[in-house]
């Protein structure tokens, strides 16, 4: 009695299922179909803005380089110059300070003294943390947080960049 | 009884969810804090270079520069933003030119140099080439050394055109600011090695 009692229930339920999987299945077809049609499109977009999207890498790449290159100069000039370190390395700083956009906060941070130029075992070290590199081209828009740590020896030459 | 069985079933559907949300919990906590702990000590533990970092760029070697009549070392980078912080001009090409010279040497003979506010400077040339001269936003040096000095090319454009055709040219640009907008300077630029029969 219970086994034709739960073999009735099973056969209703199959065919209570059949119009959901049928649902399920037209819905699987209409996404593809959508994916498909988004990944032609999006295929023949990316050809228009590579070049956009390309230099923004570049910019963001070479700002970084150019905030390390640049805070290694400054160091360097700061140590060999007699007096405070910290206040060469921001008296300097202001000197090469054009307001440029692509260096993000480098310039702003020693403005404002958020940096450290202590003398370490090697001789100096100097440390900027929470530093960005930003570009924006059209609707492109990167930016690249980094820390940045270099030490040098006594006389201001390079040890080792840290980033 | 079949009410019992009902709610034990239940139960133990019940227990064995949680169980599984458990594990999955603790599985997905784990990898995030792998994550996390494995890119900071990446972040912090990266070495990029010593004394010799960046020296492939011209923009980030070091001229003697001089800015109201006092004369110091700074990157290219800044006395190029500083000679067209108003906007890319021929007026200060010369005096670019001549820091330009100052980082040709035996090692690193060959400079092509080409910026301009417009993107992809060394690619639009050839369209600049057969106007009526090039507009003065655009501007492009090539350097050779040789007998221990860097001296200007007369074949310039055609010089510049080798590079660009095999593919030798790197991109830069940088943002300056520019009243309520901002404008851009974009650099293509070849140092190193010459390449074979540079005045053919």
């Amino acid at each position: 009695m219970a086994h034709a009692w739960r073999m009735k229930m099973l056969r209703m339920n199959r065919k209570g299922a059949a119009p959901a999987m049928t649902l399920l299945f037209f819905i699987i077809f209409i996404t593809s179909l959508m994916l498909v049609f988004y990944f032609i499109n999006f295929n023949s977009s990316i050809g228009d803005k590579s070049s956009e999207m390309a230099s923004v890498l570049e910019e963001v790449e070479f700002s970084q380089q150019y905030m390390t290159a640049e805070a290694t100069l400054l160091a360097q000039q700061s140590i060999l110059k007699e007096g405070d370190v910290k206040e060469n390395f921001k008296s300097f700083a202001k000197t090469r300070d054009f307001g440029v956009e692509s260096f993000g906060n480098f310039y702003g941070k020693i403005r404002n003294g958020e940096f450290e130029i202590r003398v370490s075992e090697s001789g100096y070290l100097l440390e900027i943390k929470n530093l960005f590199a930003a570009s924006r081209r059209g609707m492109n828009d990167l930016k690249r947080d980094f820390n940045l740590t270099i030490e040098f020896d006594g006389k201001g030459a390079v040890q080792k960049i840290y980033k | 009884m079949a009410k019992t069985f009902g709610k034990k079933a239940q139960l133990d559907t019940f227990i064995v969810g949680f169980l599984v949300f458990l594990l999955l919990t603790v599985v997905v906590g784990a990898f995030m804090i792998f994550s996390i702990s494995l890119s900071k000590i990446k972040n912090s533990r990266e070495i990029i270079g010593t004394g010799s970092f960046g020296s492939s760029n011209p923009l980030l070697q070091q001229v003697e520069f001089s800015i109201d009549g006092e004369k110091q070392k700074m990157l290219l980078a800044d006395a190029l933003i500083f000679l067209n912080r108003n906007g890319v001009d021929h007026v200060n090409a010369p005096k670019f030119e001549g820091l330009l010279k100052q980082i040709v040497n035996a090692e690193k003979p060959c400079l092509a140099f080409v910026y301009s506010d417009s993107a992809k400077p060394s690619k639009r040339l050839r369209g600049a080439l057969d106007m009526d001269g090039a507009p003065s936003n655009y501007i492009k040096v090539f350097l050779q050394y040789e007998n221990g000095e860097a001296v200007s090319s007369s074949f310039l454009e055609k010089i510049i055109l080798r590079y660009s055709e095999n593919k030798m040219f790197h991109s830069t640009s940088i943002t300056l600011p520019s009243g309520k907008g901002s404008s851009n300077i974009y650099v293509d630029y070849y140092y190193g090695p010459c390449l074979e029969d540079e005045n053919a």
